[in-house]
């Protein structure tokens, strides 16, 4: 795993020298404004994955609360999200209350419906520092934006998807794997094909 | 010859019976009886009880007297009266028969008695010579046994000593279900082992085991208060357990501590209500900039919320600086009615969890924990925190003594954890404003008294209260407020957002939270209006819980980037800018830039610079400027994207104008007047959608 977060650092390293943020976080953070009349500040937003649907290529990404005593504290209890909108690749057209479906918790007696799902962040996640944790964030954006179009043309792309796959595993909440897959459940089973799992 | 001789014994013997058969006999009583007469005949004669053994059926064969048989002999001696031939014939024959009839039976019975009295008379003599061992030992053992006494109380006080480990205040947080059983039981061990060695603890006991909290929730710090006295909430980051807002003893005696008293505040301004002016929320025209310029009149257009059905409705438009309804001075806590007071007293929460005392009469309470609640007050607002430390104080004072009592109170003092560092370190200046290269545009050491320390997710609220107490029309002081009271004003008008997937009515529905000032009590509210269910009871069924609902509403909630604009015009009564860069959304509806890297080029371009100029043109005009940035780049630390509210107070500027960085104050650690250069400040404030929200 160090050697895949190293590989990742040195990628996005060499791809943020001087870089831009990527369009796609540009967009992701355009729809949490379309769409923050019901988004508080302190929420968090995940990673927006593409979708395929009738208005084409599209993308969606979840708000989620994740609470902690510490204010400042890194690691968090998240909560199940909220909302979860969706936007054109191009920027726009947001939507605010998509309701994938995601998987339902199994209430039970002693534990309350608010209990929170899962933890924020994962280890290897938590030991990186500010500077690379950017980085990192940035290539999965870009990497995500690549593995977009090859899952819109319907093709194979074992690079994309492992490139995606590598940054994602690390700057993913590990409370919310399932939602993801939820929430773009083509996209997975396009990484899982390019990848022959 | 012998043989002659015996048989004429026996045959004398025979004969006198004979003899009494022809005259018979009178009886003592002067019966006469037909012969043969006996004794026992005689008393049957006489009316006598019957003896049983020897009674002698004078038709059947004798019955076989055991033991008796000598008697028997000796009394028909007796009958033989003055005869002595026939006394010498029954003596020479029927005594040696008795006696050698009697004899074995004689010695059985001995030697039973013996056996039974001797026993007897050895058990006491070994009881005595055990009492005597006792006793000997006990006096031997006597300087041991106080040793070994003083061992024993040792290990009853450390059973009642306090379950530390599982507490509340143990690491500042909420444990989950399996450890906080844990806690519980080792609290209520605690309680019985304290009943063991004080019986007056078995009401305190009892109190305990009737009003066992949840894990999470605002009763659960009052129960440990009183059920596990004396653990310190020093380690109580950020005490949400009282989610309304209520100082609790710890955030109160925070309030309290020395340096951070508030000087005593005048009696609110009257502000003349502005002119009623429509609100407007548009992009200003010929701008790409979202400028939702807030006119007080309008109330802030609407409470975000809206108006629930069953719920709280959103508050009413009214023109001028509406006062916070949260607020509650001591004057107003006096016409509290009794029963509340009781129950306040009493117990300090009731079974919902809804806070109770909250406007009760203060219990009585010790000395030290009298001199915290003293302290030196900020008026309204210290009016109300008052209470709470009585609250937390009284029980234990009432369980545990006075003792205890001032144990707890003083733990609550001493525990309290100072303000953070670099708010209490004096904000140097600038090192280029201090050779004069610069200038200082504002005051970093502003909101000294409104200034706190956010409990869950108020960075907003404390944002607020500080621009808020910062307002001053008249050269007098609006008021000053801190956040608890802020944010249960927000939270009842519907301007404090929390949401929560609740699965009701319909899977994946969202419910929201909400709080009624009236009851003091948070619920929840479905998309139809409707209360929703968030919890389960003991029997399993799901409940309303309103300690939890105000609990996850401020760790989970917080407030929207509309409505912290929307919120300081209705308080202030003024009319604020609340701006923001557009979404790419509106750009394309205002037909300007479309594309994504055009947008943020734009942004970086065209938003930031003016974005910059109003920040510096608010506080050049005496307004602190509350803005938005990406909490991770603010702090440093690696973390998905997410936001916070922070004041800046003051700004350096160069000689040419531009601003060189600002001094910001941080509700998240309590840091004021933290110094942020400009690339850090911008590349935060970017991260985000460049919001400012000021007072114009």
């Amino acid at each position: 795993m160090r050697i895949q977060i190293a590989l990742c650092l040195l990628a996005s390293s060499v791809a943020a020298s001087g870089a831009e943020r990527p369009a796609l976080s540009i967009l992701a953070d355009s729809a949490r404004r379309s769409c923050s009349s019901n988004i508080p500040l302190e929420m968090y937003q995940s990673i927006p994955l593409p979708v395929k649907t009738e208005k084409g290529l599209r993308y969606r990404l979840m708000f989620y609360p994740a609470g902690a005593d510490d204010p400042r504290a890194q690691q968090r209890e998240v909560n199940e999200p909220t909302r979860t909108a969706e936007f054109a690749d191009k920027g726009g057209d947001v939507a605010c209350d998509v309701r994938p479906d995601y998987p339902r918790r199994k209430f039970k007696k002693g534990v309350p419906r608010f209990a929170p799902i899962g933890l924020l962040m994962s280890e290897p996640a938590l030991k990186l520092s500010f500077e690379e944790y950017s980085a990192l964030e940035r290539e999965v954006y870009i990497a995500v934006e690549a593995a977009a179009d090859s899952f819109t043309a319907g093709k194979a792309d074992a690079a994309a998807a492992q490139r995606f796959s590598k940054g994602f595993a690390v700057l993913s909440e590990p409370a919310l794997q399932g939602h993801y897959r939820a929430m773009a459940p083509d996209f997975f089973a396009w990484v899982d094909k390019s990848l022959k799992k | 010859m012998r043989s002659v001789f015996f048989a004429l014994l026996l045959v004398g013997a025979a004969l006198p019976a004979r003899a009494q058969v022809a005259v018979g006999c009178t009886c003592y009583c002067g019966a006469q009886l037909n012969p043969p007469c006996s004794e026992s005949a005689c008393k049957s004669a006489c009316g006598y009880g019957g003896g049983s053994g020897d009674t002698v059926n004078p038709y059947g064969p004798a019955n076989i007297a055991w033991g008796g048989m000598t008697k028997r002999a000796l009394n028909m001696i007796e009958e033989c009266g003055p005869k002595p031939a026939c006394r010498f014939m029954r003596t020479g024959v029927l005594i040696p028969m008795g006696l050698m009839w009697d004899g074995p039976v004689w010695l059985v019975r001995g030697l039973g008695y013996g056996l039974y009295y001797g026993g007897k008379g050895v058990a006491f003599v070994g009881k005595g010579v055990g009492r005597g061992v006792k006793a000997a030992g006990s006096a031997l053992a006597k300087p041991f046994r106080r040793e070994m006494g003083k061992r024993a109380d040792a290990s009853r006080a450390a059973s009642v000593e306090a379950a530390g480990l599982c507490s509340l205040a143990w690491g500042g947080r909420y444990q989950d279900a399996a450890e906080w059983e844990a806690c519980r039981k080792a609290i209520l061990r605690r309680q019985r082992a304290a009943t063991k060695l004080v019986p007056a603890n078995r009401e305190t006991e009892r109190w305990c085991k009737k009003n066992i909290p949840l894990s999470s929730g605002p009763q659960r710090f009052n129960w440990e208060t009183r059920c596990n006295p004396g653990v310190s909430a020093a380690l109580i980051t950020a005490p949400l357990s009282d989610p309304l807002g209520a100082p609790l003893s710890t955030s109160a005696a925070r309030l309290d501590a020395p340096g951070r008293a508030r000087p005593p505040v005048p009696a609110p301004a009257a502000v003349p209500a502005p002119a009623a002016i429509p609100a407007t929320a548009a992009a200003a025209a010929g701008s790409t900039e979202v400028e939702r310029v807030v006119e007080p009149a309008a109330q802030a257009v609407s409470a975000p919320g809206g108006t629930i059905a069953g719920g709280t409705p959103a508050t009413a438009p009214e023109a001028g600086p509406k006062p916070v309804a949260g607020l509650r001075d001591p004057a107003s806590l006096a016409g509290t009615p009794a029963e509340e007071a009781k129950a306040a007293a009493s117990s300090g929460f009731d079974a919902q969890g809804a806070m109770l005392g909250r406007t009760g009469q203060a219990p009585a309470i010790s000395a030290a924990a009298a001199s915290a609640s003293a302290a030196p007050t900020g008026g309204a607002v210290r009016g109300a925190a008052a209470p709470a430390v009585q609250r937390a104080a009284a029980p234990a004072v009432a369980a545990e003594g006075p003792r205890a009592a001032s144990a707890v109170a003083a733990s609550v003092m001493d525990s309290v954890p100072p303000p953070s560092r670099s708010s209490r370190e004096p904000v140097l200046p600038h090192p280029a404003v201090a050779r004069g290269k610069a200038k200082l545009v504002g005051d970093p050491k502003r909101f000294a008294g409104s200034f706190d320390l956010q409990q869950g997710n108020t960075c907003a609220v404390v944002s607020i209260a500080q621009l808020l107490s910062a307002y001053d029309p008249d050269g007098r002081k609006v008021n000053e407020i801190s956040q608890n009271p802020l944010f249960r004003d927000a939270f009842a008008n519907g301007f404090f957002h929390a949401e929560f997937s609740c699965d009701q009515p319909a899977p994946r529905d969202n419910c929201r939270a909400y709080y009624n000032p009236d009851t003091r009590k948070c619920f929840l509210v479905d998309k139809n209006g409707k209360r929703a269910a968030t919890d389960w009871d003991e029997d399993g069924a799901e409940v309303m819980e309103s300690g939890y609902i105000c609990d996850a509403a401020r760790r989970d909630g917080g407030m929207t980037p509309s409505a912290i604009g929307d919120y300081l015009a209705l308080r202030s009564g003024r009319k604020v800018h609340n701006g923001w860069v557009p979404a790419i959304e509106d750009e394309q509806k205002a037909k300007l830039s479309p594309e994504a890297l055009a947008h943020a080029e734009a942004i970086r371009a065209t938003h930031l610079p003016r974005a910059r100029a109003e920040v510096l043109a608010s506080l050049e005009r005496g307004n602190a400027v509350i803005v938005a940035l990406r909490r991770s780049n603010l702090w440093y630390k690696s973390g998905p994207r997410g936001l916070h509210a922070v004041v800046v107070t003051a700004a350096v500027v160069g000689t040419d104008g531009a601003p060189a960085g600002f001094y910001i104050n941080d509700s998240s650690n309590y840091e004021q007047g933290r110094f942020l250069p400009m690339a850090e400040f911008d590349q935060a404030w970017l991260a985000d959608d460049l919001q400012r929200v000021y007072i114009e």
